[in-house]
Parts: structure tokens; sequence; C-alpha cells
């Protein structure tokens, strides 16, 4: 952007970008950041839902979560489905993202499939494939030899067997996303380099890769974030156990929220996801843009 | 490096077969197209075949459904007595008909309001200098942060008190503002180089023109993601419908598809049935934009 | 084409604008600002019939088979005596009523009158969502109700919960497989097989019923294992003596649970139950939809209203039920949903009025001439011809011998979902000592706050 005369510029410029941003903000401040100043009022209070009443207790709630060993139980629990779903699922995306872009297009279609499959129909397939006594994916390991697992039901694999669906249910988004970048890649890029003699693995190494790094941060972050607050699946297919074992953090905020009529403790918990969460969003932010 | 491809099963086959030509030019190209076949056709499997097991149970009687589950055979995926009863009863006893009708039109409404707010905002953040745009950006961003489920009653509340409890308004506008789109559209206007916008500038364009007529030609990629994946979100939504409605007029599909689960019995036929007809329009949809993905950048005024 | 699609794009916005706008005029907000109700003491008979004050009540239940015709036909005859009230039902899907409920209580205008199930009543009552029954009923109602659904409903000397009907559990066999194998099954309640008594039998009908179509499981639940307490616990209890803390299963205050979940006889049970899963193999240990119904098992343990599913859905089958079995103590547990009416409804007498006309008795028959459901009054039970006759009058005579409520109170809800987790995790195979003793700390922490 050219600029010549700051002063008169820069306030037509300040003008466009207010005008700009004005209706996502106005949006953002009523469904979104009002609930979310009442949810930090909240932490600060025992607030009970069916009644409204509610009492001052400081910095208690926060106290309290300091020394939950359930809070940290199910902050581990999120930790390790994190750390089994996202870099699988990203690696995966690229991958699948590079096979489409020059395979069938059909193929792309069908590697969404699952993404537009309702999860409580999906849980009942999966639950199925899972079977401890009768699954598909048992039959299917007796084939080879193995003997059945447990899959679900067993607290060791329940969570990557979590993880595994999850997925293959998502995996197509990041896809997407993945395509998209590539698709927004000029071409002349390519043939640049292509002149230059460069082959293909060093195509994705110096152009492909650097240039996809705004939709891997993109994707890294909130895949990282979506991890974090994984619920549903859990919620419909193991409700947290088998021995607490897939009992993660959102799950227990609802829980605190809705079962145990703890609104405010599941309030500061929030507040101490978000808090987590958003330090890490703005170091991989920083991170991104320093190299 | 990128092809336009076509989605005829025949142009693809003879693709492959070319390709499998292209072996004798080199090694590693070799041995990825031999291998190539398998992995698609493996990745294909992996993927619909759950999705094979939902479509084939849609057509078959309650009695047959869970029946031939175990030993898995052919049976297990096709049905033995194939029979439309399960979409006439959905269509003609449970109103489905409106359901999908009304979950159409909140996500068509959800999707160009969402991508329209959310690109005017995206594209100040990336290509507008102002002061405070990286404090703004995390703002956003941090909405993302916070677990719905902790607000969920504070917006039922704002709902409520904005005396939209039980409309459409309810269904869409609190998910017009989607921080998550605006964050993915930012990250594509900032990796479009500044001279497009410069030279804009210089022809005299305004900023809104800027925005409007030179930048979102430039990320419709990106776009089309977004708007899929909004789409599919809408569409999947079933907490806050059943939280904001409760007019039977006002029913989404997965609300209607909830409803077969009563106390007494799960209706597994009925809902296969309509977890099927709920996937196909995004099917349908998909397979309408996906041109867009592999047409590659329009512009290319810029060396 | 560019150019097409962005004003497609806009079409679609100015479209959007135009239907928020014409819905926001088209459907005034659906909580009326409703003028002040009338002082509440002299509703109904005070007010002579000239300009009486029209009312709507809104009315949320969860769906469930034919409760829909039924409850708008309860409404037509309460309506038909009452032309200034209006009732608009609210029906919510079954599987998520559970977790709207708090949510719509919190909310500003939640339903005046609202299903509750009634191992949650005590629980909204403490927490102040809904109002004591004070008034409604007469002695005479309160000794014909059902004796588990009065304890569940009660909260410092008020009921807070209508009974209005009831369920309660039996083994549903499969008479061919029972019939092939040479085995009888118990056929009054008095006659009822103990725990080792059913593994024995049923495991020689399941061994007997082995076929080509693969495994015959010996017995299966709604889902399985069973998650909720009301499937599993009953077995733990039925380990103690009527009234010893095994039985109880809860301390009374409803604040403790270490010496009544672990006792030696529950870790007994416990161990029973595993058992049926692991050791004997008798139960699957993973969901398997319509294995009953689909002859793949050979008993089902239900609620009383399966068998018209059966008959519906796998008219084919042919069953029976026998009642459930137990270790020491025959014990079954009843619950349903109860009418409650919300401290937040604007018209909380006409809710009451409406309520105490639900769980009268003809309030009750307008609903059962349209749907059958098993009636919480003692009277209709023994006067209503299908619960005299089997199979139906097993469930009858469980209910008015062996039928207890869950250990419940202020803290039931909480009790239910940890105890109910612990029974699906003994059942697929956890380390009993390690996961009753964590239960139970957890479950002990929890339970304190409503000492």
């Amino acid at each position: 952007m050219a600029i010549r005369r700051p002063s008169a510029h820069a306030i037509e410029r300040y003008r466009s970008a207010l005008l700009l941003s004005a209706p996502a903000l106005v949006g953002l401040a009523i469904f979104w950041y009002w609930p979310t100043i009442q949810a930090v009022i909240l932490g600060f209070q025992d607030y009970n839902l069916m009644s409204g009443s509610h009492a001052w207790t400081g910095f208690e709630n926060y106290q309290t979560a300091a020394t939950d060993p359930l809070l940290r139980l199910t902050f581990l629990n999120t930790v390790i489905y994190f750390l089994m779903e996202v870099p699988l699922q990203m690696a995966l995306a690229l991958a699948l993202a590079l096979l489409v872009q020059r395979g069938p297009a059909w193929l792309r279609t069908i590697i969404l499939v699952p993404t537009v499959t309702s999860m409580v129909v999906v849980s009942v397939i999966w639950g199925l494939m899972y079977h401890p006594n009768s699954g598909l994916i048992n039959s299917l390991l007796a084939g080879v030899g193995v003997p059945p697992q447990p899959f679900l039901t067993s607290a060791q694999q329940a969570m990557p067997s979590i993880a595994l669906l999850m997925i293959w249910k998502n995996v197509g988004f990041s896809m997407l996303f993945f395509l998209a970048g590539l698709v927004s890649i000029p071409r002349n890029y390519y043939e640049a380099a292509a002149t230059d003699g460069a082959n293909s693995r060093q195509l994705l190494r110096y152009v492909t890769l650097p240039l996809l790094r705004g939709t891997v941060v993109f994707l890294l972050i909130t895949n990282t974030v979506t991890a974090f607050k994984v619920f549903t699946p859990i919620f419909l297919i193991t409700e947290g156990g088998p021995i607490n074992a897939t009992r993660v953090v959102v799950l227990y905020i609802f829980e605190n929220a809705f079962r145990f009529n703890k609104m405010g403790y599941a309030a500061a918990i929030s507040v101490l996801l978000a808090l987590f969460l958003l330090i890490i969003s703005v170091y991989s932010l920083r991170a991104s843009r320093a190299r | 490096m990128i092809d336009s491809d076509s989605n005829l099963p025949t142009v693809m086959y003879s693709r492959i077969v070319g390709r499998r030509s292209d072996r004798l030019s080199g090694p590693r190209r070799g041995t990825w197209a031999v291998l190539r076949l398998p992995v698609v056709v493996g990745v294909a499997f992996f993927f619909v075949f759950p999705y094979l097991w939902l479509a084939g149970s849609a057509f078959r009687p309650r009695e047959e459904i869970f029946r031939y589950v175990n030993p898995v055979s052919w049976r297990t995926f096709i049905p033995l007595a194939p029979t439309l009863d399960n979409f006439r009863h959905l269509f003609l006893e449970r109103n489905f008909g409106r359901a999908l009708a009304n979950s159409l039109l909140i996500a068509i409404v959800t999707v160009a309001i969402t991508l329209f707010i959310g690109s005017m905002i995206a594209f100040a953040l990336a290509r507008i200098r102002f002061p405070g745009r990286e404090i703004v950006f995390v703002l956003i961003l941090a909405t993302i942060l916070i677990p719905f489920e902790t607000i969920m009653v504070s917006v039922f509340l704002t709902v409520q008190r904005l005396g939209l409890f039980d409309t459409y308004p309810a269904l869409f506008l609190p998910w017009v503002t989607d921080a998550f789109i605006i964050f993915l559209l930012r990250q594509h206007f900032r990796d479009i180089p500044d001279e497009l916008q410069d030279a804009a500038i210089v022809d005299g364009c305004s900023l809104f023109r800027v925005y409007w007529n030179v930048m979102l030609p430039n990320i419709r990629p990106a776009l089309v993601s977004a708007a899929f994946v909004k789409f599919v979100f809408s569409w999947d939504a079933f907490l806050w419908p059943l939280i904001v409605t409760r007019d039977p007029d006002l029913t989404v599909v997965q609300l209607a598809i909830s409803r077969l689960f009563t106390d007494q019995n799960v209706l597994w036929e009925l809902i296969f049935a309509g977890a099927f007809i709920g996937t196909v329009p995004l099917i349908v949809l998909f397979l309408l934009l996906q041109r867009y993905y592999v047409e590659g950048v329009v512009t290319s005024g810029f060396n | 084409m560019k150019i097409r699609l962005r004003y497609l794009f806009v079409l679609v916005l100015a479209f959007s604008f135009a239907l928020a706008a014409c819905q926001s005029d088209a459907e005034e907000p659906v909580p009326e600002p409703a003028p002040e109700p009338a002082p509440a003491e002299e509703v109904q008979e005070a007010a002579p019939a000239e300009e009486v004050e029209p009312v709507t009540l809104r009315f949320m239940f969860p769906e469930g088979a034919g409760r829909g015709p039924g409850f708008e036909s309860a409404i037509a005859a309460y309506e038909e005596m009452n032309p200034h009230i209006t009732i608009e039902m609210e029906s919510v899907p079954f599987r998520e009523y559970g977790g709207l409920l708090p949510v719509q209580f919190a909310g500003d205008s939640p339903a005046d009158v609202a299903l509750v199930d009634s191992s949650a009543v005590i629980s909204y009552a403490y927490n102040g969502a809904i109002v004591p029954l004070d008034g409604i009923f007469e002695q005479s109602d309160v000794d014909d109700f059902l004796p588990s659904l009065v304890a569940q409903s009660t909260y410092e000397g008020s009921m807070y919960g209508a009974p209005f009907f009831i369920s309660t559990q039996g083994v549903f066999y499969n008479v061919d497989m029972f019939a092939a194998a040479g085995v009888a099954a118990p056929t009054s309640v008095e006659e009822a097989w103990t725990w080792p008594e059913f593994v024995e039998n049923v495991s020689k009908v399941a061994a007997s019923a082995e076929s080509d179509e693969g495994d015959v499981w010996g017995l299966v639940f709604l889902s399985n294992p069973p998650g909720s307490i009301s499937w599993s616990l009953p077995v733990v209890r039925s380990n103690g003596e009527p009234g010893s803390n095994t039985f109880m299963a809860l301390s009374p205050d409803g604040t403790e649970v270490s010496g009544y979940l672990d006792t030696p006889e529950a870790m007994e049970a416990y161990q029973f139950w595993q058992d049926l899963y692991v050791e004997h193999g008798l139960a699957p240990q993973g969901d398997v939809p319509d294995a009953f119904g689909n002859g793949q098992a050979a008993t089902m343990i239900s609620f009383s209203a399966w068998g018209s599913v059966l008959n519906n859905v796998f008219p084919d089958l042919n069953w029976d039920i026998m009642p459930i079995p137990y270790l020491e103590t025959h014990v079954v547990h009843a619950s349903h949903f109860m009418p409650t009416v919300a401290s937040k409804s604007d018209h909380q007498e006409e809710a009451k009025a409406f309520v105490q006309f639900l769980s009268s008795i003809e309030g009750f028959s307008a609903y059962y001439d349209v749907t059958s459901d098993m009636p919480a009054r003692v009277s209709l039970l023994n006067e209503l011809e299908e619960f005299q006759v089997r199979p139906l009058s097993i469930f009858k005579d469980e209910l008015l011998t062996v039928a207890y409520a869950a250990p419940g109170g202020p803290g039931g809800a909480i009790y239910a979902e940890i105890v109910g987790a612990l029974m699906l995790d003994i059942a697929q195979g956890a380390d009993i000592e390690a996961a009753v003793e964590a239960a139970v700390t957890e479950l002990d922490a929890q339970l304190a706050q409503f000492g």
C-alpha cells in the first residue's frame, strides 16, 4: 500500500477497516463475548444453574481446580487424545490432499463422506465394528491370526480407538483445507522451479510446503483446539469409561455444569482451558511468523 | 502438476493406464505408478465402507438390520428384502421433508452470512493496517477456545431475551460469526501477493472494491472450503436447535433423527434411512463445489 | 461465473435478512409478557363463570411410543372441563431430555409443567427448580400411589412430583429356545430364580441354541452392558438383607456411600456381575442391538412396555416373561417420569390443577384409553384387566411386592451417573477393588455438598 499523505489516507483506511469489521464484531459481542464474560464471572461464584442463586467465592473454584485429581486426570487424557489424533490426522490429510489432487475426482468425495455422516450413526457403526466379542475388526484380525482385541471396553485401547475413529471422521476437512492451499499456489511457481530442474520431491520441499505454511498454521491451531475440546464422540460412545480412561476435560466440564450442578466450577475449568489454548495458539502464530 | 480432472471414471482409468506407461521414464515414478491403484482403492475402501453398511441398512426392514452383522458376509451389506418403507414412513408420517427443507434453508442462510461478514473482517485483518489489529485478531481467535457447553446457557438466555426463542433467526444468528472461518480466510488473504492490491489501489479502487473485486475471487478455493465446512456444521447442529426450538415446524434434520430414539425403542431402520437421506444433500453439494479445487488460481497477473 | 457466484451470494443474503425480518414480525416471542396472574388462592371455584382470564400452559415431556396421543387425549378431557385453559404440548427427543431439562429450568420461561424422571425429582426440588405440590393430593391419593414413587418425589415432607405412570423390569425369554433345551422358566414372582439358578439354566439354553448364524447370548439388556443403575444395581442390592447397608446402597441422609457400596456382600455381588460377563461369557461386553428380537439371545432384561415393542417389530418371536432373579433378597427398581410444576411458571396454580388432574383416576384413564402404560395407582393396577393375566401380571406382582425406588435424594443424579459407570466398568472386566474404591471416593466427595 503506497502511502503518500499519511493522515488522510490513514483515516480513510481506518474507516474502511471499521466498516468491514463491524458486522462480525457486533455478532461476536452479542453471542460470544457477552456470554464469555458471564462465564468468567461465574468462575468466581458458587452458582446454582436451576435456581439462579449464587454466592461470591473469590478464587475458591480455582483453588479447587489446582488440587482436583480428576481435573488432572481428565487433562492428561485430553493431552493423550491430542497426541494421538492431531499429528496423524494432519500428516494423513496432507498425504491424501496430494493424492487426490492428482488422482480421481470421486476419491475426494469419498474421503469427505465420513465428515458428513451424523456422529450418532457413526458411533453406532463403529461400536459394532469395534465389538469386543463379535466385531468386524476382530473378524478381520482373526483372519491374520491376531486374537480378539477389547478395543472400546479396555482402558488401554479405548482412547486410541476413539482417536482412530475421529481421524477417519475428520481427516476429510483437513484434506479440504490442504487442497484449497495447494490450489492457491500459483502454477508459475512450479513452472519456474521445474525449469530450474527441480524434481518432484524438491518441488514438495521447496515450493509446496513453504507456500502451505498459512494453511498448516491454521490447521495446526484449529485441530489442536478441536482436539482439546473433544466431547461429542466420547459423550456418545464411552461416556468417559472404561475406568475414566476417556474422561476428557470438556466432558468433566459438562458433568460439573449439568450433572453435578457446579456451574461455577465448570466455568473456572473452562477459563483455565481457554487460557491454556490461548497461550498455545499465540505461541504457534508467533513461531510461524518468526521463520 | 495441477490436473484439471474430470469426474468420468473412464478418463480416470486411461489416466492411470497412461501413468503406468511413465514407469519407463524413471524408477521412482514407476514404483508409484504400480502402487497407485492399490493405494487409491485401499483409501476409498477405508473411507466408504462403514457408509456402505449405513446405506444398505437404510433399505432394510427392521428385523433384518442387525441380523447379519455377525459373522460378516455379503449379507451384512446388501439388503435381502430391500424396501422403501423406511423412507415412506419418514416422509409421510414424520414430516421429514419439512425438516430437510428447514435444515437446507438454515444452512444456506448461515453459510451466506458467515462468509460475507467473515470475509470482510478477515480482509480488514489481513490487508489493512490499523492500530490494534493484532489484538482484535487474538480476541476473535479467543472465541474458539471456550467450549460451547460452558456458555450455552448464557447464549440461550440472550436468545430468549432478544425474543428469538422458537424462531428461525435463533437457529442461525448465533452461528454467523465464526472465528474459524475468519481465521481461515485471513490466512488466505495474507498469502495473496501485495502487488495485486497495490496495483488496484493505484488504479483508484476503494478498499471495499479491492476486497470485493480483486481479493475475493483470489481466495475462492478457501471460500468454497469454508462454505462446505460451515454447511456441514450447520447441517449437523442439533444440541442448539433442541434448546431453542419447540415448534414442530422448526424441526431440523438432526432433531428429527434424534426423535427416533424413544425411551421404549430405538427406531434403527428409520435412523439409518434418515441418516442416509441426511447425507445425500451434502454429497451433492460437494460434487457441485469440487470443481473449484481443480481450477487453480484465477489471476496470474503477477510474476 | 465469477460474477454469477457473487450475485447469488448477495441474493441469498438479502433473502435471509428478509426471512429474519418477517419471522420476527409474524411470530411474537413465545414467552408472552403475561399479565400478572390473579391472586392465586381462589383460582378455581372463587371466580364465577363470567370473565375467566384464559391461560395457556406449556407441557413438556420426552417423546415415547404413544405418549403424544395419550397426553393429547388427557389434555382434551381436561380442556373440556376447563374451557379457559389451553395446554400446549412440547415433546422433546427422549435421549436429549435429561440434558435439556437443566438448561430449560435455567432459562427465563421454562415449560409450566414438565415430566421429570422420578430419580431426579428430589434433586430438582433441592435446587429450587420445581415447586412442592402441597394440597393437591388427599391422604387417600397418597395411600393409593405406589410407595416407590411417593418415596422418590418426597423432599422435606412435601411431594414435588405427581405419580402418573410406572415402569419396572422383567426377564423376557425366548420360549422356543427354552423348550428346545427342556428348561422350564418360573411363572410367578414367588418362584423367581436366584441368579446362580438363572446362570445355570440359561447357560444350558444358550448352549443348546448355538446355530450357524453365530453365537447365542444367554442374556442381553436394552444396551450392553447396561450403563443405567436401573438394570445393574438391583443385582448388588439383592445381596443384602432388607434394610441392611448393602440393600440401601446409600446412607439414609443421602450423603455417603462408603460402608454401603463397599460392604463384603456388595463386593461379592460385583464379582458375580463381572463373572456374568467374563467368567460365564453369558452377556456381551459391547452392544448387540436387537439380539433378542433376532433370536441371538435367549433372554433379555427389559422394562414392562417392551412386550408391545416386541410384538410390533418382531411379531414372529415367541416370548414370555419371568421375574427378575436375585441373590439373597428379591428386589427390582421401579420408576418413571412424573409431572412437576416449574417454580418460574407464571401460572403455578393452574399448572398444579392440571397436574392434579393427570394423577387422578380420570386423568390416567383418559390417557390409558389411547396408550397402554402401567398406572402409578395400586387401585388401577388391581383393576385394569391386562395386568391381571400373564405375562403382564408378573410386572404387577413385582410392583406390589418387591419393587423399590433406586437410591436417590438430592444427589440422585450424581449417584446414578457414577454408580452406573462403575457397574459398566466391572462388566467390562475392570479390577473390582480399585474401581469400587475410586467410585466410592469420588461419590463421597460429591455427595458431601448435600450434608
